[in-house]
């Protein structure tokens, strides 16, 4: 009884005015009174509780970027990032040093218009989300164009590419269209549209606008579903697996998730864009712990943290969008 | 029990909501509205309680517009949108329905609303925005003071006849509904636009303004320069003064003038009509940034002096629109363009042409040239060059074709005169019925001659030279009936306006030699002249000769019948001669009148000693004379000093020698022919050479030889004959001397000069020629040859072979 009411509370779908209403009505009275105890003998204030995993900053990548929004890191330890406004891709050595930029604003090949994803092969090919262009452009590891996919409007819609990845074993690109709410599935190699996965809505297999996406060592997909403030995972038959986080301000919630990576053992990184915060779920989907800097038990706050990446060194890289820079840390256990 | 929650919350997740939850559809924007914080009270683990309304900051809009649901980063964000969390302007009053937030700044929220509201505009047009932005009607209604057209002091609006750029929309302004209909959006954009006033385009390159007002842009399709008064531009000669800065006028991002230097196009309480930054009344808009132009108040070019009747293109009289007007307007022609190269000469012959106001001041044929820079200024060897400057003290100005100052620009009429000065060294000016210009006033920007040294310092050598006339001969007169005095030192030759065809040439020419530089040196140097003492006669080195034909090759400057530098044109004079320079190797700058030349200098283009570099320069092979036997000035002089003659001047005189022939210098000695006689001058007993005289030099004359084949001169085989009496050459005649010696090259194989002292020849060398030396007798003789030579040059072998023969005392 008392878990319910707590839901009740938690996840009521009235605002304000209708839970007083609610309130007045007098065969709930017994329920709320009873809640109410239970709420204010052991969930008043602050929960309990919050576990933090620690990161230690080592480096910013900064190059005078407009917004960023999403990056990548090859094997060779060189860190791709996509300066959307600017219609760029900067790329830096693994301590920081700018290399070279390539992309400018335009709808020929090489050229790019708001791009907002992005995705580095084993080999170093860049996958491109050129979401005003409605294409994914391919790239050498030198920013060299080399081909691309056009994704079409569906249903009249125009396609709003927002991210891809690549699983190389299965020879399939995974690319989000943020306004048809579905993951387009294409071959590698032919570039052929193979599966479409996912429709509007808020069940499972359904997306309100999804965003960036990242895969697990077993090409599991993480999908960041906006709107539904939650990530959706997907096997890569695109079968439902498992939601992670929800609604709300809590540990475990999101309220704008933004970014999704998953590093060597599982745990799934999820950044916020509103709160500022990046959480940690287990594989399972249970909630973790939050990100702190070394050495402090407290929240670290991003300035709008939107793509993360993990990579192969157990290094966090988190995209701040509002402080136009790409900060890289070390996960600390 | 607080291990619920966790619990609780993974139950949420993997149980999704089948329906839309009110309460997260609304606290998704609304983030106080967050159960935690609004019925809890309290914050999370995660982030603070949450108090303060956020629903519509711009932090909270764009947890959207970040392209996770819609991208609108370029567009709204990035500092590129109408202003929030800032106040609006005090005078500004702000209707209700646009809220402020808590603190009275304004939100995304003041203008937009997630709600929608009513409006005639279709979803495509209403951005969730508060009221109708019909037409920018709700733009207007917080810029109230920017709406009202010009009777308001503001860029007009509505309607127009004018049609509004494409380029406008293609740059996100918009029309309003009606035909060509300006509205605030034609021009500024709330969102995204990175430049000043959320305009579409700068209008700090005058771009914006120019895309409808193209009818003002200095230059049109064709590149032609409009008659517009310049923008983008830096100002040259003009400092915009602060109080225009003060009143609203802008400059450029690097300080050009642009269109907001004079026009204010909002909230213009000043000068409405045109929304001038200053109230334009007879001309002092331009005369507060032109103050300098102000000194043409008291000249001739004020029309209110010169011509008061003068109407410009728009009817308008000097007295009516002020002194600028009459020849500039700033948007129009002012007068009708006279004939020139460029936009300035045509500006300035609109008036000072035949049948216009300044007829009586038309520069007439031939005028110093236009249309040239200076700095291109050809040769400086040779002091060839036409001007020769110091780029860092040159301080005339130089226009484009569009009549912009440009320092890689060309002259022009202002880059001597400057229009609105009448003299360089007062901002008054004269006004009288008799007042005359001289080179000291005339709209000249500096004095003359100092205005011609800028571009010609190279010609100023001639100073305090025999030809500085103002030195020489101050009472002659150039053709304007002026003294040197009163010309300057140019101008004694040269006029800049009215000259002759051929340098600008200022005197009477009095010959007409087929070649001009050569008449401008005969109108001095002839026999009523005022060189008279130095005038060219006969038996003179040859003039208007083509030395191609002669297969010469030279250096030096040739020229075509009309003066011009030509590689194949003719000899004259000045190639010879830089009239402008006495001393080529040693510049003179202290008085140099009395002076008497010498084949160093006497305006030569190079010195002639020690070396004859200018004979040399023709005549190459002869030059091989230099430092032999036959080179004088090591040998000995004749009169003149070995300086004064130098080597070729000892046997030939270049002018007025008394002998056609080779210009000989020299006496002659006795021989058989002249040739002969030219060279026993010196090879004779009492000669300078006594110790180099032939025992016997003689050859049979009746013998004579036919030397077809063998008259082509620089061939291997070259023997000439010559003419006994005249030395002229033949194809059939007695050999003399010089048919076997080369008298100017020692040795036939070596092209070269000599050693520098006496050396005792042998048969191989000995100024013989070539074929002498190896054929020539052969070719006759056969191998009787070489006892005919030593017949004809060894007494002992003579008398021997012919004891009858009597030998000449001389040779014994």
């Amino acid at each position: 009884m008392s878990g319910s009411v707590l839901l009740l509370l938690r996840h009521s779908r009235c605002h304000a005015m209708k839970m007083k209403q609610l309130l007045h009505r007098p065969e709930i009275i017994s329920i709320v009174s009873s809640t109410v105890i239970f709420a204010l003998l052991f969930c008043s204030g602050p929960a309990f509780g919050i576990s933090f995993t620690s990161i230690q900053h080592l480096h910013n990548v900064t190059y005078d970027m407009s917004e960023p929004s999403d990056l990548a890191v090859s094997r060779s330890g060189q860190i791709y990032i996509v300066d959307g406004v600017n219609n760029r891709v900067v790329v830096s050595s693994k301590k920081g040093k700018v290399l070279f930029t390539f992309g400018e604003k335009g709808s020929d090949m090489g050229q790019m218009l708001f791009p907002l994803g992005i995705f580095v092969d084993s080999y170093g090919q860049v996958y491109l989300a050129d979401s005003g262009n409605h294409r994914i452009q391919i790239f050498n590891p030198f920013g060299e164009y080399e081909s691309h996919i056009n994704i079409p409007p569906f249903e009249g819609t125009p396609a709003d590419p927002t991210d891809v990845t690549v699983d190389e074993s299965r020879n399939r690109i995974f690319i989000v269209d943020n306004n048809n709410h579905h993951i387009l599935v294409y071959d590698l190699q032919t570039f052929e549209l193979l599966d479409t996965y996912g429709a509007p809505g808020m069940g499972k297999r359904e997306f309100r606008y999804p965003f960036l996406i990242s895969s697990d060592k077993n090409n599991y997909l993480y999908i960041v579903d906006v709107i539904n403030t939650r990530v959706q995972v997907l096997n890569p038959d695109g079968k439902f697996v498992q939601f992670i986080g929800g609604w709300g301000v809590e540990k475990g919630e999101f309220f704008r998730p933004k970014g999704v990576a998953v590093d060597s053992s599982g745990r799934v990184f999820v950044s916020d864009g509103y709160m500022g915060v990046i959480q940690v779920f287990k594989a399972n989907g249970e909630f973790d712990s939050v990100i702190s800097d070394a050495g402090k038990s407290a929240v670290k706050k991003f300035n709008k943290p939107v793509g993360i990446f993990i990579d192969n060194s157990n290094r966090l890289y988190v995209v701040e969008m509002f402080a136009n820079r790409v900060g890289v840390y070390d996960i600390l256990h | 029990m607080c291990s619920v929650l966790p619990n609780a919350v993974t139950y949420a997740v993997v149980e999704a909501p089948r329906n839309p939850d009110s309460a997260k559809e609304c606290a998704i924007c609304h983030y106080r509205w967050i159960d935690t914080f609004y019925l809890d009270g309290r914050g999370s683990d995660l982030v603070p309680y949450q108090q303060e309304k956020v629903v519509a900051s711009v932090d909270m809009c764009f947890t959207c517009h970040d392209g996770s649901v819609v991208d609108s980063r370029a567009k709204v964000y990035n500092d590129k949108h109408h202003n929030t969390d800032k106040p609006p302007p005090e005078h500004m009053n702000i209707p209700k329905i646009f809220p402020l937030d808590e603190k009275g700044n304004m939100q995304c929220a003041t203008c937009h609303t997630a709600h929608g509201v009513p409006s005639e505009m279709g979803i495509e047009k209403t951005i969730f925005i508060r009221a109708s932005n019909n037409n920018s009607s709700m733009c207007k209604m917080c810029h109230t003071d920017q709406t009202g057209g010009v009777d308001k002091g503001n860029h007009p609006v509505g309607t127009s006849e004018k049609e509004i750029s494409e380029t406008i929309m293609t740059h996100g302004g918009r029309k309003g509904d009606g035909k060509n209909e300006i509205i605030c959006e034609t021009c500024h954009t709330v969102h995204g636009s990175p430049n000043e006033s959320f305009l579409i385009e700068s209008a700090r390159n005058s771009g914006l303004c120019l895309e409808c007002h193209a009818n003002k842009k200095i230059f049109d399709a064709e590149g032609k320069r409009n008659h517009q008064h310049v923008v983008n531009v830096k100002p040259v000669n003009v400092t915009i003064p602060e109080e225009v800065i003060d009143r609203g006028a802008k400059l450029g991002w690097q300080g050009e003038i642009i269109c907001q230097t004079c026009h204010k196009v909002h909230n213009n309480n000043i000068e409405k009509r045109l929304l001038l930054i200053m109230k334009d009344e007879k001309s002092t808009l331009c005369l507060t940034c032109h103050k300098n132009k102000n000194y043409l108040a008291d000249t001739k070019h004020n029309l209110t002096h010169s011509a008061p009747e003068e109407k410009n293109l728009e009817g308008k009289t000097v007295a009516e629109t002020g002194i600028c007007s009459p020849c500039h307007l700033p948007h129009k022609e002012a007068r009708t363009s006279g004939k020139g190269e460029d936009f300035i000469t045509r500006l300035c012959l609109s008036c000072h042409t035949k049948g216009n106001i300044a007829e009586k001041a038309v520069p007439v044929d031939y005028r110093h040239p236009l249309g040239i820079n200076p700095f291109n200024n050809g040769d400086h060897k040779l002091n060839l060059a036409t001007s020769s400057m110091d780029e860092s003290t040159f301080t005339l100005p130089l226009f484009n074709k569009y009549g912009i100052q440009d320092r890689d620009g060309n002259v022009t009429c202002t880059t001597c005169h400057d229009p609105h000065r009448w003299r360089s060294d007062s901002e008054k000016g004269e006004i009288s019925e008799n007042v005359k210009g001289n080179s000291l006033t005339s709209f000249l920007r500096r004095p003359a001659p100092d205005i011609c040294k800028e571009c010609h310092s190279n010609k100023f050598f001639i100073e305090n030279s025999k030809h500085d006339i103002a030195k020489v001969a101050p009472e002659e007169k150039n053709a304007l009936d002026q003294t040197p005095a009163e010309s300057g030192i140019c101008g004694v030759c040269h006029l800049v306006h009215g000259g002759q065809q051929g340098y600008l040439w200022a005197r009477k020419t009095v010959s007409e030699s087929g070649n001009v530089v050569q008449d401008l040196c005969i109108a001095c140097h002839n026999e009523q002249g005022m060189a008279k003492e130095k005038i060219v006669k006969d038996y003179s080195h040859p003039v208007n000769i083509s030395l191609t034909e002669s297969g010469l090759t030279t250096t030096l400057p040739l020229f075509d019948n009309k003066g011009h530098l030509d590689d194949n044109g003719l000899m004259t004079c000045e190639t010879c001669h830089d009239p402008h320079t006495w001393s080529a190797d040693n510049i003179m700058n202290g008085e140099h009148i009395k002076i008497e030349g010498n084949v160093r200098n006497s305006f030569l283009r190079m010195s002639n000693f020690p070396s004859p570099r200018l004979c040399g320069n023709c005549h190459k092979d002869e030059s091989y004379v230099e430092m032999t036997d036959h080179d004088m000035t090591i040998s000995e002089s004749f009169g003149l000093t070995a300086a004064e003659a130098g080597t070729c001047g000892v046997c030939h005189n270049v002018h007025n020698s008394k002998n056609k022939t080779r210009l000989w210098a020299l006496g002659f000695g006795d021989g058989p022919s002249l040739m002969d006689k030219m060279c026993n001058y010196c090879h004779a007993g009492d000669g300078s050479a006594k110790d180099k005289v032939p025992v016997i030099a003689s050859h049979p004359d009746d013998q004579l030889i036919n030397n077809i084949g063998r008259d082509i001169k620089h061939t291997p085989n070259y023997f000439p004959i010559y003419n006994d009496s005249s030395g002229e050459y033949l194809t059939v005649g007695n050999i003399s001397c010089p048919s076997c010696h080369n008298v100017h090259q020692w040795d036939p194989k070596f092209k070269t000069t000599g050693p520098g002292k006496n050396v005792e020849g042998n048969a191989t060398n000995s100024f013989l020629r070539m074929q002498t030396y190896s054929l020539l007798c052969i070719d006759c003789h056969g191998l009787d040859a070489l006892f005919r030579f030593k017949y004809y040059h060894d007494v002992e072998e003579r008398v021997e072979k012919t004891k009858n023969i009597i030998v000449p005392d001389h040779a014994r």
